[in-house]
């Protein structure tokens, strides 16, 4: 009989499309954010759908066409989306293991002879996650900036993710890597962090201020704000608890991306 | 040597010579490309030894990179695991290098921590100190003046180095391997074009000469062949041409000369065959007189010795022929005449000896020649053979002629068409020839006939078989007709069939008189049926009555009497209807047989004993001997066989005089597998039957004697119903018999045994037994077999035995005492002195009864009263009676009027059984019982056992009812029948209701009674259960959990035989599921089922512990 609860909302309710990161296949991430869109549909009497797209282009394309109502993203893809469509609005923010909303990228070494930024030359290889990470290309060159070097000068390549930084790093000599605070922890007994960088935003849930009202994502944050954030059935991102985004979090990070573009 | 032969050889050095030259040209271009490739190779090879040394250093590069990776993905996190992990691999990685040499480069290093750990090559201590080398990259070092090339990797992950390298001198030797290499070509290349120029020159030249010179030595030894070969060289083909000619030439001559000798020689043969011909007699003639006579002729006429003297007394050797009308002698010219007309036959008669001789005669010219030959051929044989068939032939006409009349015949190809019909085919299927010829045979098939008849008959015909069986055919016009055919296979010489025949006889009219005589039948059992019913009605009243009032205390004397006579007159005529019915269910054909398993012990046991009392009232001995081997089960038809023993018992006891002896025994005369033959015997010392009475005491309505009907009474179908039913049981029933001294009826019937673990064989096997001072050898044996334990004892201490058997009376021990001999203690049992093997089974069957029916006897009752029946009946006589029935043994029960009654009262009240006769107005017990089952199953209620209650005795009676109801008492009511219903169905009732409680709960004394023991041997087999089911269990747990079906099977296997002794049904039904399931190899959890028994047997063993 549990099905009369939804009866509501299947004849009255307004449709909420929801988008989770591309970090899955279409099946996984369905299973795993089912529930969380159970409760959203409980909480606020509207219904949520699960919307899938397997890239970041997609993604934004599809919010900027109005098919996405609700979506997480990182800060520099959030950045991106708002340089491109306004109608963005970050509502919550997801704590990391930490309890923090944020984290922060580090230069690391497995080099003796690399102490500092000063100590790297032009043979120094230098490994970065990816181009649309912000612990790759941006903040690396935020970190070489106040260090007044410019990373274009020196040999840098992207080499997937946080581990492969790592690795990388620890198997040559007179190389570096730019990886996120929590990687560079786990692995510090192979590596020296040598720079930090700035707090950058956590994942935040963005709502499309196109498509939702006021008084929807009103309901849409207190409803994440009141989620069991322990739930084993949520979805990991979400696990160690949500705050409501402060509202100038973006803004270093926006005038730092503004300033330095990726390449 | 021939000449050829040394042209060849000639031929063969000049090509040598040249081969020679071409070698040596080779050689020196060998050596010249040698010299070149050597030069070109030295640059060739440092580059490719460069090569080879970065291609090693990469590919271990890769291979520490992966392994490197592989370990930080999977414990880069844990530093510790982490540093052992690569100690471990970094080992293991040095080891497979050192143990597999898969690279190109001569020499190897590896440093870890700058101390070496591997190294393979030309040992150069110089090398390890080499400070200089680049990472990643390949260097020249030169030590102790050698060059060396070295390729340089530094992993750091593994803190490892890798130097792999190589000399000058090796490069030098490489080079040199490979010029040699280069040479060993050149060589064989030339090698190669040598053999070619040589098979050539052979093959073009050589082989052509030699074909043609061999070809002409062959004329020589007359074996003319041509020459076949195409020859690529013009003159050669020209030597073929002309050479092929000549042989032509030769061939027609030698043809021709061959021709001729042949023709020469086959005539001369031709000549000596006819002279020296045995057969026939051959006459050489010139037209007028004989000229040559064969040795056959010679030998016919025995008295001649040759032609001359024949000529002295005959011209014409037709002076032998007989002067008979149609035989050539007669014309004058006839020699004339036999040679115009060759194509004819002409006959001679000649006597010799008395004996007539017909000759076929034939003349001809000779070939080449104006003589004539004159043929006689002997062919009085064939004469004769010729006239035999005739007469076969005449002989067959007259056959055909008869089954034409009356058979209907046809035949049929093998695929089935119709070759030929006779007259009667035509006659009785309405058909004419022509509409049948040619057609299938299926044209006069009925549509009724059965496929699968059809089926066997081509089978058994292609098989080359004859078959016999009947048809029903359709005639022309629609109508069925019948046939009894014989179909067979016509073959041909080689055993081919080629045709089928088909004999029919026309049966129709013996089928519909069959048919008549079925319907008759039916009509006369339907009146047997509705005669039993309405006789039994009237009788179960008088019965029942008679029964209740004779057991009435206060009745006088003499009407107790008159009631006796009453009693016995009415159980004689209830047998005359049984033995009437029985009749009539043999002559019809629906005597049937129920066959199921059974006890045989008991069943005889309980049969024969029912004879014990009257035995008893004419001071008969009257024995039982019953075979220990009969303790399975058996399957046949028990109530049958109860039937015939029951009949010759009755018998033996009634014509035995008082004092006299009736032995009744079974034993078992044969065993193989699961069949038995059994041996049944009744013997009496009766008045005997006289030799010439005895073959007719088995017909109907006969007794050896009138006298004997007026004096013992009886129908006289008692032991032809007897002798039938043992017929249908595969036996015979006979008699040996003796006028006065008293006889044996007999008889054996194989039975299929099935063994079982029957509860007298638990009893007896349980049994510790002391043969109290008694050393009998015979009976220590016996008892030895059977039982678990047997002791010869001298002192008096017997307590730990369950029985004693003593020559004694022992009152201390008389509740377990068997006395052998004299016997002054009724409640004891007792052997005879001159006891045989089945009386010491006896008394221990008897000792086991005794000690049951001690446990048994105080809750019978109680548990009768605590139910409630409903009886529904709606003749008013008969209700009287089972009220009566039912007061008596203090039972409740509500009696309804008809059907509909009976329906509402159950649906009012709870009822633990039902007694529901048949035949009710307004609704009869059959639809009233599935009224009541529709309303258990509507409302989710258990099940009522329902019995059938029925005056209806015919065939198929019970088989209908079952079907609805749960048993079937026939009317009138016997008490042993009722009592084993009241027993089997109320006590089932109860075991019915504790069921649904959630732990069964365990009566000891009720399982010891099921299990037919006394209680202190029931404590003893108990025991011995508890103590051992825990390991069974284990050991089923074990398989379970190893989930070893074949073990699971025989674990559950040896448990569920071990709980079935005491009737944990629970336990019995999970065990039994496992062990198919395991035996099927079927995958499941088991372990749930397990769980299940322990928890039940735990249930059990506190209950049996409690209590």
């Amino acid at each position: 009989m549990r099905w009369i609860i939804f009866l509501p909302i299947l004849i009255f309710a307004k449709v909420i499309k929801f988008a989770p990161l591309p970090i899955d296949t279409e099946s996984h991430l369905y299973k795993q954010y089912k529930p969380l869109l159970q409760y959203l549909s409980q909480q606020t009497g509207d219904k949520f759908e699960f919307v899938y797209a397997p890239t970041y282009t997609g993604l934004l394309e599809k919010f900027k066409n109005g098919q996405i109502d609700l979506v997480i993203l990182g800060a520099l893809p959030y950045l991106k989306l708002k340089s491109q469509f306004s109608y963005t609005k970050p509502i919550v923010t997801f704590l990391n293991a930490s309890k923090k909303p944020y984290y922060t990228c580090q230069i690391i070494t497995s080099d003796k002879h690399i102490n500092t930024l000063d100590d790297i030359n032009k043979q120094t290889k230098i490994f970065l996650t990816n181009k649309l990470s912000t612990c790759g290309y941006l903040m690396t060159q935020y970190m070489f900036k106040r260090k007044h070097k410019n990373l274009d000068d020196y040999h840098y390549q992207y080499v997937g993710n946080h581990i492969d930084v790592v690795f990388y790093t620890t198997v040559y000599n007179n190389a570096i890597g730019d990886v996120k605070s929590s990687i560079a922890e786990k692995y510090r007994h192979f590596i020296k962090v040598i720079d930090t960088s700035i707090h950058i935003p956590s994942f935040s849930l963005i709502a499309n201020t196109q498509t939702l009202n006021n008084n929807d994502i009103t309901k849409i944050t207190t409803s994440f704000l009141k989620a069991p954030i322990h739930s084993t059935t949520n979805p990991k991102i979400i696990q160690h608890g949500v705050i409501k985004t402060p509202k100038h979090f973006y803004k270093l990070i926006e005038q730092i991306s503004q300033e330095i573009k990726v390449k | 040597m021939k000449k050829w032969a040394k042209a060849e050889l000639k031929q063969q050095s000049l090509l040598s010579k040249l081969m020679g030259f071409l070698g040596i040209m080779s050689v020196i271009i060998g050596i010249l490309t040698f010299v070149y490739v050597h030069e070109i190779n030295e640059e060739q090879i440092e580059k490719t030894t460069r090569q080879e040394l970065r291609t090693d250093a990469i590919m271990v590069s890769q291979q520490l990179m992966l392994l490197y990776r592989t370990i930080f993905y999977a414990y880069g996190d844990n530093p510790d695991i982490f540093k052992r992990v690569v100690e471990h691999v970094r080992y293991k990685f040095i080891k497979d290098i050192r143990s597999n040499r898969l690279f190109k480069s001569q020499g190897l290093l590896i440093k870890v921590d700058n101390k070496i750990q591997a190294m393979y090559g030309q040992n150069i201590p110089q090398l390890f100190a080499l400070h200089n080398l680049k990472n990643d990259s390949i260097t020249e070092a030169t030590i102790n003046g050698e060059k060396y090339y070295l390729s340089y990797l530094r992993f750091k992950p593994f803190h490892m180095e890798v130097i792999f390298y190589d000399t000058e001198e090796m490069l030098e030797n490489q080079i040199l391997k490979e010029s040699m290499k280069t040479l060993a070509v050149v060589i064989l290349f030339t090698m190669l074009l040598l053999t070619i120029v040589f098979l050539f020159i052979k093959r073009l030249v050589l082989a052509p000469i030699s074909e043609i010179i061999e070809s002409i030595s062959k004329i020589a030894k007359k074996n003319y062949q041509y020459i076949t070969q195409k020859y690529d060289i013009v003159e050669f083909e020209l030597v073929k041409k002309y050479f092929n000619a000549m042989i032509d030439a030769i061939k027609e001559r030698e043809r021709k000369i061959h021709s001729s000798l042949k023709e020469l020689s086959n005539r001369e043969l031709f000549y000596y065959d006819l002279l020296n011909s045995q057969d026939d007699i051959i006459i050489v003639n010139d037209g007028k007189k004989i000229e040559h006579v064969n040795t056959a002729f010679y030998e016919f006429f025995q008295k001649y010795k040759d032609l001359d003297e024949f000529l002295k007394e005959h011209q014409c050797v037709c002076d032998f022929f007989e002067k008979e009308e149609g035989f050539v002698y007669k014309k004058e010219h006839w020699l004339e005449e036999l040679l115009q007309t060759p194509n004819e036959i002409h006959k001679v008669k000649i006597k010799m000896n008395s004996q007539e001789y017909i000759f076929k005669i034939t003349a001809r010219y000779l070939e080449y020649s104006d003589r004539i030959i004159v043929i006689l051929t002997n062919i009085t044989e064939l004469e004769k053979e010729k006239n035999r068939v005739l007469e076969l032939n005449t002989l067959l006409e007259d056959y055909k002629k008869a089954i034409d009349a009356g058979i209907i015949v046809s035949k049929t190809d093998t695929q089935g068409i119709i070759t030929y019909v006779n007259d009667e085919f035509c006659k009785v299927s309405g058909y004419q020839r022509e509409e049948l010829i040619g057609k299938p045979h299926n044209i006069i098939h009925h549509p009724d006939a059965k496929p699968e008849l059809f089926k066997t008959l081509w089978e058994t015909i292609k098989a080359g078989k004859i078959w016999k069986g009947e048809f029903k055919n359709k005639r022309k016009n629609g109508k069925a007709y019948h046939v009894k055919s014989i179909i067979a296979p016509l073959k041909n010489k080689d055993g081919e069939i080629i045709e089928y025949i088909s004999l029919s006889e026309d049966i129709t009219d013996l089928i519909e008189a069959i048919k008549k005589a079925k319907e008759a039948e039916q009509v006369k059992m339907l009146f047997l049926s509705n005669m039993s019913h309405e006789i039994r009605t009237p009788l179960n009243g008088i019965l029942g009555f008679t029964e209740l009032l004779l057991k009435s205390n206060n009745l006088p004397e003499r009407e107790k009497r008159y009631i006796t006579t009453i009693h016995s007159s009415s159980q004689a005529l209830l047998q005359i209807i049984n033995d009437v019915l029985d009749i009539s269910k043999i002559e019809s054909g629906h005597l049937s047989l129920e066959k199921k398993p059974f006890k045989p012990i008991c069943a005889f046991k309980q049969a024969a004993e029912l004879f014990k009392a009257r035995a008893k009232e004419k001071h008969i001995n009257y024995k039982i001997d019953l075979d220990f081997h009969l303790t399975g089960l058996i399957i046949s038809d028990e109530f049958r066989i109860r039937q015939v023993i029951s009949n010759l018992i009755g018998n033996a006891i009634k014509f035995t005089p008082e004092n006299g002896e009736v032995i009744f025994s079974v034993k078992q005369i044969q065993r193989q597998g699961d069949k038995a033959k059994l041996r049944f015997s009744v013997k009496d010392t009766g008045i005997g039957i006289p030799k010439d009475k005895q073959k007719d005491i088995f017909k109907e309505f006969t007794q050896a004697d009138n006298s004997v009907s007026r004096k013992y009474g009886g129908t006289g179908l008692g032991l032809s119903i007897s002798a039938k039913i043992v017929k249908a049981l595969g036996g015979e029933l006979k008699v040996k018999s003796e006028e006065g001294k008293g006889s044996e009826f007999y008889f054996c019937i194989e039975v299929e045994v099935q063994d079982d673990d029957t509860q007298l064989q638990t009893s007896l096997e349980t049994l510790n037994i002391a043969l109290y001072k008694i050393h009998d050898k015979q009976l220590f044996e016996y008892l030895r077999k059977i039982v678990h334990l047997v002791e010869i004892v001298e002192s008096d201490n017997l307590d730990n035995y369950d029985l004693i058997i003593s020559r004694e009376y022992l009152d201390k021990y008389k509740d377990k005492l068997i006395l052998l001999g004299e016997n002054n203690d009724n409640n004891v049992i007792s052997i005879a002195e001159n006891y045989d093997t089945s009386d010491i089974l006896n008394a221990l069957m008897e000792f086991i009864d005794k000690s049951v029916s001690l446990v048994q006897t105080p809750n019978k009752t109680s548990f009768l009263l605590k139910n409630k029946i409903l009886i529904a009946e709606d003749n008013e006589v008969n209700q009287e009676l089972i009220k009566a029935l039912f007061d008596e043994k203090g039972l409740r029960y509500v009696i309804a009027n008809n059907g509909v009654e009976a329906v509402e009262l159950y649906k009012k009240e709870k009822f633990d059984l039902v007694f529901m006769d048949v035949n009710m107005p307004e609704l009869d017990g059959v639809g009233a019982t599935q009224q009541i089952k529709q309303y258990e199953k509507e409302n989710n209620l258990p099940h009522t056992p329902i019995i059938a209650l029925t005056a209806n005795a015919m065939q198929g009676d019970k088989e209908k009812f079952l079907q609805y109801m749960d048993d079937y008492l026939t009317k009138p009511i016997m008490e042993d029948e009722l009592n084993r219903v009241l027993n089997q169905y109320l006590s089932a009732s109860i075991e019915i209701h504790n069921n649904t409680e959630e732990f069964t709960s365990y009566d000891k004394e009720q399982i010891a009674r099921k299990l037919g023991v006394p209680s202190a041997l029931f404590d003893k087999i108990l025991n011995k259960f508890l103590e051992t089911i825990d390991e069974y269990m284990d050991e089923l747990k074990n398989s379970i959990e190893k989930n070893d079906l074949e073990q699971i099977y025989q674990h559950a296997h040896k448990i569920k035989g071990s709980v079935m002794t005491f009737h944990i049904d629970e336990v019995v039904e999970i065990l039994k599921n496992m062990e198919q399931d395991a035996r099927d190899k079927k995958e499941r959890d088991y372990m749930s089922d397990y769980k299940k028994v322990q928890a039940e047997l735990e249930n059990f063993k506190t209950q049996m512990k409690g209590s």
